[in-house]
């Protein structure tokens, strides 16, 4: 049961995509900007970081290399997460506007489809620019490692996505509030582990867990610690969970954008 | 136990009510809203019971935020009721809606679900997987589909190529493709023009007819209905006005006709004692007959071999006047 | 003229008063992540100069902070303007404009410059609160100040006109906005927004400061931390020659465009 339930959720994906791609050949000029742009972006952040450590050396001990590597888990991960799960970023207006309703009058399973059915062209660029780093800047030994730990990368984002998309079922208008969230997730996971101590560390791992996405990997890159190896995995998946939990504990309170603002 | 059978959906007392926020003005209001929100109560479904049969077709009529709508969300488990019980085909939407979407089919007017830049036949593709419809059924259900709703020089153009009227009836299709035995259309023929809402009155009456489909249907103009809809059923501030043939409705309501008449000779008054005089004058007169009692043939006969008339103008009783009357005769 | 003038700055002040009442979404949408943004540049330069001392001879812990907060202030303020310039011209809506009594790319200069202003004192308020109890504060001269207010707003200009000149690209590529993000970098990074351009190897450096982004960022903001009349007037001059070429440029782009735009009926 569950294993055709996989099946059939697979080909539906498969089925997006493959709108997606007609979509992008569609209005390829755009498409193919889009992610060219994401793309340049990326290498003007990345040449922004080579000059200050051209000129620091180190950042708290902290090298150029271990940026890329912050750069490779997170160019990878928002890209597998915004171009296969672009949704996990849009459910605050999916609710606040009343479009839920076009998935729950639908069999498969609500999130699930979801997230599957909407991708983004930015994070294509994002996806490119971070492989391209993989085959040229990292040494192959390191490859199946970090693949391992873009997994749990993924997870977060998609979670945290979740999560905050999910307030706007408690509170009206909390949709600019929630994405500001969501961008700061985004915002701290690009910058080096190594500025974050005391207090501020706590609060980027277990608050804005940007921390899980690129530090603690890197740092496992450099010296594997089975602890914070598992506690990544655990700390991901439990997220991940929430996230549905509160998603669906939301969705009784969802009212298909019958919100009427009453202005006095 | 055999009509227990025939019932396919069962409303009894459902209720609804949306809690919204007051937004207050100015600056100290914004304060305000965050510390101690104000909030307004709406009643939008304030205790519907009804039975709808397999087959049926059937009308819910009402203005702006009646509750028509929200009836039919509650119907498709989108939204959960404050009271009351559902029962379609013997589920609770609101506990079985996976299961029950297998079941039916929706048309909302203002969410396309056709995917606008892309040709209909790969949205068609992409309901087939999200059905889980067999390939070899999907290929036969989609050619009778397509057959039926003469679409197929179109199906491989993007959609916003398309008229409205060919959109339309590629939604249908979408609606259509896993064999549903409800449809609910919410205000489809909003945004439409009179063509086009021929066009589609004459689709949905296909559908009942040769699929079977059971069919529920909103708009907020009783128009859409005529020649289509057997049950009519008038909402109006979440409540039942109405719930019966709609022949009845025409016959009682919409079979008044108003009438005005400019005479050259005196009028006089024994002539309309057993009719509605709203207006007269020494040669002007307004009055409303029922073409049921009074057939209007009869009556213009009658007035043009009496009276030497000058002007004469016939009009159909305004719909809005028609909810209002509904309410004075129950009262 | 100055009835011209006068109605531009009506149409800024309603959008001053309009932006008012959408105070909290601004402060909870833009306002809080650019304060997140620079306790992370504050936490970044505290561990480096723990370690390293300072990275620009004459520049401490706070004025590397404060730096950042004042050209976040002036840099991010003009808000979403190529994308709704863009939007316009995509959607045709542009040739509804252009029937109106006023200019249409100043109509939305100035409609940004309103809301600008409102963004601006509000990222120095929160912004410079984050400084504050991170790092501590910065001296500023009194005196310096009336002239340090005419060089943030030059600069803001100076960012607005070249954004308009962008904007206007929308007419040829299908997406502005992606070209307005790449423009934003090259603001923050090579304008020196993020960190004085002395933190870059000399070459860089040098080329940087002589492009005119850098006077929207770096030259203003490092004025604001030490401040002489002499680099004032030099500042100032300089801003308003690429103000006026910015200018001549976007006249000469506004009027190709709408005689494209009148021919085709947008």
């Amino acid at each position: 049961m569950a294993v055709r339930e996989i099946i059939s959720n697979f080909k539906l994906f498969i089925e997006y995509q493959k709108i997606f791609l007609k979509s992008a050949i569609e209005y390829r000029a755009n498409f193919l900007l889009s992610t060219f742009f994401m793309f340049l972006n990326d290498v003007i952040w990345l040449f922004f970081w080579y000059l200050l450590y051209y000129k620091l050396g180190d950042i708290n001990g902290w090298v150029f290399q271990d940026l890329i590597y912050i750069y490779v888990f997170a160019t990878i991960s928002f890209g597998i997460a915004g171009y296969f799960f672009g949704n996990h970023k849009e459910i605050a207006e999916l609710v606040v506007k009343g479009k839920l309703d076009f998935y729950l009058t639908l069999p498969k399973k609500d999130l699930t489809h979801i997230l599957i059915s909407k991708n983004s062209w930015f994070d294509l660029g994002d996806l490119l620019f971070g492989i391209l780093l993989l085959i040229f800047m990292v040494s192959v030994t390191k490859v199946p490692l970090i693949l391992l730990m873009i997994i749990p990368g993924v997870l977060i984002l998609i979670g945290f996505g979740i999560l905050v998309g999910s307030l706007s079922f408690y509170l009206q208008s909390s949709e600019s509030f929630g994405s500001t969230l969501y961008e700061s997730l985004i915002s701290i996971s690009l910058y080096p582990g190594s500025i974050f101590t005391g207090a501020t560390k706590f609060i980027t791992l277990f608050i804005l867990p940007a921390g899980f996405i690129t530090a603690v990997p890197v740092q496992l890159l450099h010296s594997f610690d089975l602890t914070w190896f598992i506690l990544l995995f655990l700390f991901s998946i439990a997220l991940f969970l929430l996230a549905i939990y509160v998603f669906y504990k939301g969705l009784k309170r969802y009212e298909s954008g019958n919100l009427l603002y009453v202005r006095m | 136990m055999k009509k227990e059978n025939k019932t396919i959906i069962s409303i009894k007392g459902l209720k609804k009510t949306f809690k919204t926020k007051v937004t207050k003005p100015g600056m100290s209001g914004i304060f305000r809203n965050i510390f101690s929100p104000d909030y307004k109560y709406i009643k939008a479904v304030d205790n519907i019971s009804l039975d709808i049969k397999k087959g049926e077709l059937v009308s819910f009529i009402g203005p702006n935020g009646a509750g028509k709508s929200t009836t039919l969300k509650m119907l498709s488990g989108i939204l959960f009721p404050d009271s009351g019980k559902i029962k379609i085909l013997g589920k609770d939407p609101s506990k079985k809606r996976k299961e029950l979407s297998y079941d039916i089919g929706t048309i909302f007017g203002q969410k396309p679900q056709l995917w606008f830049h892309l040709p209909p036949i790969d949205s068609f593709n992409l309901f087939a997987k999200i059905y889980d419809i067999d390939q070899t059924i999907y290929k036969e259900r989609l050619d009778n589909l397509i057959n039926l709703f003469e679409i197929s020089d179109i199906i491989n153009q993007p959609v916003r190529k398309l008229s409205l009227g060919q959109r339309m009836r590629c939604e249908f299709v979408l609606a259509l493709l896993h064999n549903p035995k409800i449809l609910f259309l919410d205000e489809p023929t909003i945004g439409m023009d009179i063509i086009v809402k021929k066009t589609m009155r004459e689709l949905i009456k296909k559908i009942n007819e040769k699929e079977k489909t059971t069919i529920i249907l909103t708009s907020h103009d009783i128009g859409d209905i005529e020649n289509i809809s057997t049950r009519l059923v008038i909402i109006n501030h979440g409540e039942i006005v109405y719930d019966g043939d709609f022949k009845n409705i025409k016959q009682k309501y919409l079979s008044k006709k108003l009438l005005k008449i400019t005479t050259e000779d005196k009028i006089d008054e024994k002539d309309f004692k057993d009719l509605t005089v709203i207006k007269k004058s020494k040669y002007y007169i307004e009055f409303e007959i029922e073409t049921h009692k009074f057939p209007l043939k009869k009556v213009i006969d009658f007035l043009f071999t009496k009276y030497k008339i000058t002007d004469i103008g016939i009009n159909e009783m305004p719909i809005e006047d028609v909810i209002e009357e509904i309410y004075r005769d129950q009262r | 003229m100055s009835s011209q003038l006068n109605k531009y700055l009506s149409i800024s002040f309603i959008n001053i008063k309009e932006s008012l009442t959408y105070i909290w979404d601004i402060i909870f949408g833009k306002v809080i992540f650019i304060a997140l943004i620079i306790f992370v540049f504050a936490n970044l330069w505290t561990v480096v100069f723990a370690s390293k001392g300072e990275v620009i001879p004459g520049f401490t812990l706070a004025m590397m902070v404060w730096y950042l907060v004042f050209g976040e202030a002036i840099i991010t303020s003009i808000g979403r303007f190529v994308k709704e310039v863009g939007d316009d011209i995509k959607s045709g809506e542009i040739a509804n404009y252009l029937t109106k009594p006023y200019n249409y790319i100043v109509y939305k200069m100035f409609v940004s410059f309103g809301k600008g202003l409102i963004n601006f004192t509000l990222i120095l308020i929160f912004g410079g609160l984050v400084a504050y109890l991170m790092v501590g504060g910065v001296e500023i001269s009194l005196i310096s100040i009336p002239f340090l207010l005419i060089v943030a707003l030059l600069a803001m200009l100076l960012n607005l006109v070249i954004a308009s000149v962008i904007s206007l690209f929308a007419f040829w590529i299908e997406d502005a906005s992606s070209l307005n993000y790449i423009y934003s970098k090259f603001t923050f990074i090579f304008g020196g927004m993020i960190v004085p351009l002395e933190v870059y190897p000399p070459l860089v450096e040098k080329i940087a400061s002589f492009l005119p982004f850098s006077y929207s960022a770096y030259h203003p903001s490092k004025l604001a931390l030490i401040f002489s009349f002499e680099s004032f007037f030099k500042v100032f001059l300089v801003q308003i020659a690429w103000i006026s070429f910015f200018i001549i440029i976007l006249i000469f782009f506004y009027k190709y465009i709408i005689k494209k735009v009148s021919v085709n009926g947008g």
